[in-house]
């Protein structure tokens, strides 16, 4: 709601200005529309350079009029918000307690408490109330988790993403009872303990007594949020009491700056997975590599011109009808032309290409038996 | 001028006086004893009627100096709800310096299910060697806790053994009788083609 209140600001000042740049360009064009209309000497063109100057002019007067319009509006929340310690209830979005040093509303031992927008008669009660602590009550605290943190000679570090625990420790000096209702924390700005960045959520203890002369323990316990990173906060952990009378009280057990840090885990399943990725990838870019040794080494081209050769001297064989030659010569020792596989084991008659039946043939349904089909192409 | 300095030298001294007094009452704030802070957690997630409850009891000392003598008492489970498996209800230690810490451990059955407020144990120490009477202690308050049925804790947790023995058998006969049905054709079939290929041969 700051951030909302300070663009408003800036957006006010920003169509106050624009509203007086296009106040002056108005003018300006219009003189400039005037000149230009009387310079023209056919009647079409006047009448072009007027329907043009008109259109500009309403629009220049339309965005006129509403900056006109959204000035007027925003002027009343910035004369708000620049009244010092005025925080009228203009509505839920106006009335804000703007975060200076001399901000009236908040007392000298005024906690965070407002974490909801008040209105004029709860911030005068706050006021009134300034709930602070009381001398008859001693506190003190230790780190549950993580354990060690904030003692001598060691800074209060705390991890992000964790539950911090802490035990209070309340020693009652006064001679009446105390009543221990609730503990509440906040992460502040570091700079300005009255201004709270996160709230945490209060715990009840529903009245504990605390007798006079003898001490009571309480844990409080809050999440850290794992994308607050390594910033520094200031903690306040509170201990929310009343006496006898019933008067309330709120005393910081914990009122100091706190910086976090990213916990180191042992397993992230991230990085694991991302060096998975990177082995699969080297693997596949090796197996691409064997490939294309395997396609473009010297022998297996010579092999791959070779079944080329063989591939193409058949395909002549089958266009070209010639009566030459019913075997080819070229035994080769029983091997294909190529030297790549073995015709041995071939019957003959798939081997004689020129004994093939052609397009034409028919069916094997329909023929009686295959060698006297072939025995009558032959004649053919 | 005699009484003059005089009185300018008591000035001086009533005034450095009341600072010494007023920096010890300062420090006298924090006292300079041992303070004990008690933790009283219960480890169960849940609490079943039958089944043991730890309750774990944790003290530090973040004080300056020994507690001496410290006890703890814990009256806050009624024999007639709880049953103590193991632990002592009234611990002493003779000593506890500063900056350490004790844990305890106490181990009970319920023995009725119903909502149970645990309040705080009682600690009693004496602040130093030289003090004369005890300080005494609350450590915290677990606060409500429900002990369920056991009948409730085994529907989610137990192994069910008998339901799926049961379910085993109910699901038997929609498997057995198909598959006896296909053996009975594949016998037969089977042996038809043998016969059959040893007729050919």
């Amino acid at each position: 709601r700051r951030t909302h209140s300070r663009f408003l600001q800036i957006t006010v000042q920003f169509q106050h200005k624009l509203a007086r740049v296009l106040f002056f360009s108005f003018i300006t064009s219009v003189s400039h529309f005037c000149r230009l209309f009387c310079d023209q000497e056919s009647q079409a063109s006047r009448m072009r350079v007027f329907a043009v100057s008109v259109l500009l002019l309403a629009l220049l007067a339309f965005h006129a009029v509403l900056a006109q319009e959204s000035a007027a509006g925003g002027a009343s929340p910035e004369d708000q918000l620049e009244e010092e310690g005025n925080v009228e209830s203009e509505g839920a979005e106006r009335a804000e307690k703007v975060p200076t040093g001399s901000a009236a509303d908040s007392g000298a031992g005024e906690p965070g408490m407002a974490s909801d927008t008040p209105s004029a008669e709860q911030q005068d009660e706050m006021t009134k109330l300034q709930l602070g602590p009381s001398d008859k009550v001693q506190l003190s605290h230790l780190f549950l988790y993580p354990a060690g943190a904030g003692q001598v000679g060691r800074s209060l570090d705390l991890p992000t993403g964790k539950t911090i625990r802490v035990a209070m420790h309340m020693r009652n000096k006064g001679d009446s009872t105390f009543h221990v209702d609730l503990a509440t924390a906040a992460f502040r700005y570091p700079m300005d303990m009255s201004y709270v960045i996160q709230n945490f959520s209060t715990v009840r203890y529903h009245g504990q007594d605390v007798e006079p002369g003898r001490e009571a323990s309480f844990v409080y316990q809050f999440n850290t949020d794992p994308q607050l990173a390594a910033r520094s906060f200031g903690l306040t952990v509170q201990l929310g009491y009343r006496d006898a009378e019933g008067k309330n009280y709120l005393h910081s057990a914990i009122n100091q700056t706190v910086s976090l840090f990213e916990p180191d885990e042992g397993f992230d399943g991230e990085t694991f997975f991302m060096y998975i990725f990177l082995i699969v990838l080297a693997a596949l870019a090796c197996a691409g590599i064997w490939y294309l040794l395997k396609t473009y080494t010297p022998a297996k081209k010579l092999a791959a011109k070779s079944r080329h050769a063989v591939k193409s001297s058949k395909a002549a064989a089958l266009s070209a009808d010639s009566a030459d030659g019913s075997a080819p010569n070229n035994n080769n020792g029983g091997l294909s032309p190529g030297g790549n596989y073995n015709l041995e084991w071939i019957p003959q008659q798939h081997l004689d290409i020129k004994n093939r039946r052609a397009k034409t043939a028919q069916s094997p349904r329909q023929r009686k038996s295959p060698t006297k089909q072939a025995s009558s192409d032959a004649s053919d | 001028t005699d009484t003059a300095s005089a009185m300018s030298q008591l000035t001086a001294c009533a005034f450095l006086i009341g600072l010494v007094i007023f920096t010890c009452g300062a420090a006298a704030d924090s006292d300079g004893g041992a303070q004990l802070i008690g933790v009283k957690s219960i480890a169960n997630n849940l609490i079943v009627k039958g089944m043991d409850v730890t309750v774990q009891y944790d003290i530090y000392n973040v004080g300056d100096k020994a507690a001496m003598n410290v006890q703890l008492e814990e009256d806050g489970f009624p024999i007639d709800y709880f049953a103590v498996r193991s632990g002592f209800q009234h611990v002493r230690w003779t000593r506890l310096p500063p900056g350490a810490n004790v844990s305890h451990t106490l181990i009970l059955t319920p023995l009725q299910t119903f909502v149970f407020n645990a309040s705080h144990a009682v600690m009693r120490y004496k602040v130093s060697d030289e003090a004369t009477g005890s300080t005494v202690g609350y450590t915290t308050s677990p606060g409500e806790i429900a002990v369920i049925e056991t009948a409730d804790y085994d529907r989610q947790f137990s192994a069910h053994a008998m339901d799926w023995l049961t379910f085993g058998m109910m699901t038997t006969p929609s498997i057995i009788i198909p598959f006896l049905l296909w053996y009975a054709s594949v016998r037969k079939y089977s042996n038809l083609a043998s016969h059959s290929s040893r007729k050919n041969n």
